[in-house]
């Protein structure tokens, strides 16, 4: 069973369709990473996972669950993390933390005991005296506490400098690490996905533009050098999805694909090509060809 | 904190209209010298000194504590969920384990239930004030013009916490909901549209004859609270954050 399915998912707001046949499939034990420009419906389809808000046509399950349906239990075996989110100010790290259990409904002291260690906040101080850097790590270590099933965290470096980040991601690889947890979440920030996740879903206008591992991607999307024979050009290549084009001159292309070498190269061959050159893009390059597309 | 400094502020107000009375049961110095064309326009805004009973009446249960305590009401329910919209805490709180009905009826049964232990500590304050000047009132009187007070104050708290879900700014709640029940109350002064004061309708100079519950308020008043609390929840239901 995968953590999350969603097949068809639509989503709007009035006359602005925020998801249009969304496509997500997160493999359970994973660390997926969502990633897409503002205004892709990240924070949308995190949402919708959640229960907070209702898709308007599709099928969404997560956990095996229904989230509008099963909300409040099925929550009890999620972690989350919002982008954009305060928590009770006049609350001490561990009352909040006390709090957060019993509405987990289980007791949390050994889990602090053990990730204090990691984390080592000032729980008895209030939560208003706690930097961006320290909420947000609050707001990790409260979803951790109750050692959910899936973690889902919702653009959670935004914001914060780069030692705290760099602990942030170091404590999230250390728990899916100690346990099988999965992991959902949604970033902007190339390096950090490029670095911890296996799958990654590009995301753009709404709808998923594309879905593989890390590593796959990296391997298999490739610049092509490839020159012609007379009377052929880049449009008689059939059996690859050719992604990007430019005219190089003298009947010669630099062509971006997607695709196993092997059969991008018979491709071309098929295509009346030859492939002259092949390089590799960065991962953050990639991102950008298909999200500008 | 809310519940504290109201439960306070009306504790003095109770002990210190019920002391008053002492300095006014042989009436206002000076009344007699108002022309009587004014006369009965007076009578109608002063409370009635003849016994212990209606001047507690109307002035404690019909004006003070209804008018103040629906202050308090309007203050403490107007906020209960509006608060964690305008806060930012409403996505981390709808993201837990719990049921948007199970935190609406935590907040309404911890709110209402201040609402109601300031209202009975008021009142007890108001009943040892009569004491300290050597007067006592019916404790059948001052029992069913508690529930009266507790019904009215009640009504107005579920229409805050209906306006604390419909907008998401708890000053504006507060301040719509005070809106409507003064507009209410204004419009209740025309004869035709009396059934529409909230005041009048919880406030009944019928009381003060019969010591009696008084069906057609508290009736009212259950009803009315029972529909905007769950017009609350549906909407709470519904809405998406």
């Amino acid at each position: 069973m995968n953590a999350v399915e969603m097949v068809g998912v639509d989503k709007s707001f009035g006359n602005v369709r925020a998801l249009d046949d969304m496509r997500l499939t997160v493999p359970t034990g994973s660390i997926f990473g969502l990633m897409g420009p503002n205004g892709a419906g990240k924070t949308t389809s995190i949402k919708l996972m959640l229960g907070l808000m209702e898709p308007t046509a599709g099928s969404l399950t997560v956990l095996g669950a229904i989230p509008s349906g099963d909300g409040a239990v099925l929550r009890r075996r999620i972690g989350f993390v919002p982008e954009d989110f305060s928590l009770y100010l006049h609350m001490t790290g561990f009352e909040i933390l006390q709090f957060n259990a019993r509405l987990y409904g289980c007791s949390v002291e050994e889990n602090v005991r053990r990730l204090q260690t990691v984390f080592e906040l000032p729980l008895a101080r209030k939560i208003a005296t706690y930097s961006k850097g320290m909420r947000k790590l609050l707001g990790l270590y409260i979803a951790l506490s109750t050692e959910p099933e899936l973690l889902i965290l919702d653009e959670p470096t935004e914001g914060l400098d780069p030692v705290v980040r760099s602990h942030f991601l170091g404590v999230l690889a250390d728990e899916t690490a100690r346990r099988n947890l999965t992991v959902f979440f949604s970033s902007h920030i190339l390096s950090e996905v490029e670095k911890i996740c296996d799958t990654v879903a590009f995301m753009r206008s709404g709808r998923t533009i594309l879905q593989d591992s890390v590593e796959s991607i990296k391997e298999r999307y490739r610049v092509y050098t490839v020159r012609f024979g007379a009377g052929h050009s880049p449009r008689d290549v059939k059996d690859i999805a050719v992604h990007r084009e430019r005219a190089l001159g003298q009947n010669a292309w630099d062509i971006e694909a997607l695709a196993d070498q092997e059969q991008a190269r018979a491709a071309f061959a098929d295509a009346g090509g030859t492939v002259l050159d092949v390089q590799s893009l960065p991962f953050d390059e990639i991102f950008l060809r298909f999200v500008e597309a | 904190m809310k519940i504290i400094i109201g439960c306070v502020l009306l504790s003095v107000m109770g002990a210190a209209v019920s002391i008053a009375y002492r300095f006014f049961e042989g009436g206002i110095p000076g009344i007699s010298q108002i022309p009587p064309e004014y006369m009965d326009l007076i009578k109608k805004l002063l409370p009635d000194f003849s016994n212990v009973n209606a001047y507690l009446y109307s002035q404690w249960f019909s004006k003070n504590l209804q008018q103040v305590g629906a202050i308090l009401a309007v203050v403490l329910l107007g906020g209960a969920v509006a608060s964690e919209r305008e806060l930012h805490t409403a996505i981390f709180l709808f993201s837990r384990p719990v049921s948007r009905g199970m935190v609406l009826a935590s907040k309404v049964i911890v709110l209402f239930g201040g609402l109601v232990l300031a209202v009975l500590v008021s009142t007890g304050c108001a009943v040892l004030g009569a004491l300290i000047i050597g007067k006592a009132s019916q404790p059948s009187f001052v029992l069913v013009a508690t529930l009266h007070s507790v019904v009215a104050l009640l009504t107005f708290a579920s229409l805050a916490t209906l306006l604390s879900v419909l907008v998401p700014d708890r000053v504006k709640a507060m301040l719509f909901s005070g809106v409507i029940l003064i507009a209410l109350s204004v419009a209740g002064q025309f004869k035709s549209l009396r059934w529409l004061n909230p005041l009048a309708l919880f406030g009944s100079s019928d009381l003060i004859k019969h010591p009696v519950p008084q069906l057609v308020p508290i009736v009212v008043g259950v009803v009315l609270s029972v529909c905007m609390l769950w017009t609350s929840y549906l909407i709470l239901q519904r809405q998406e954050f």
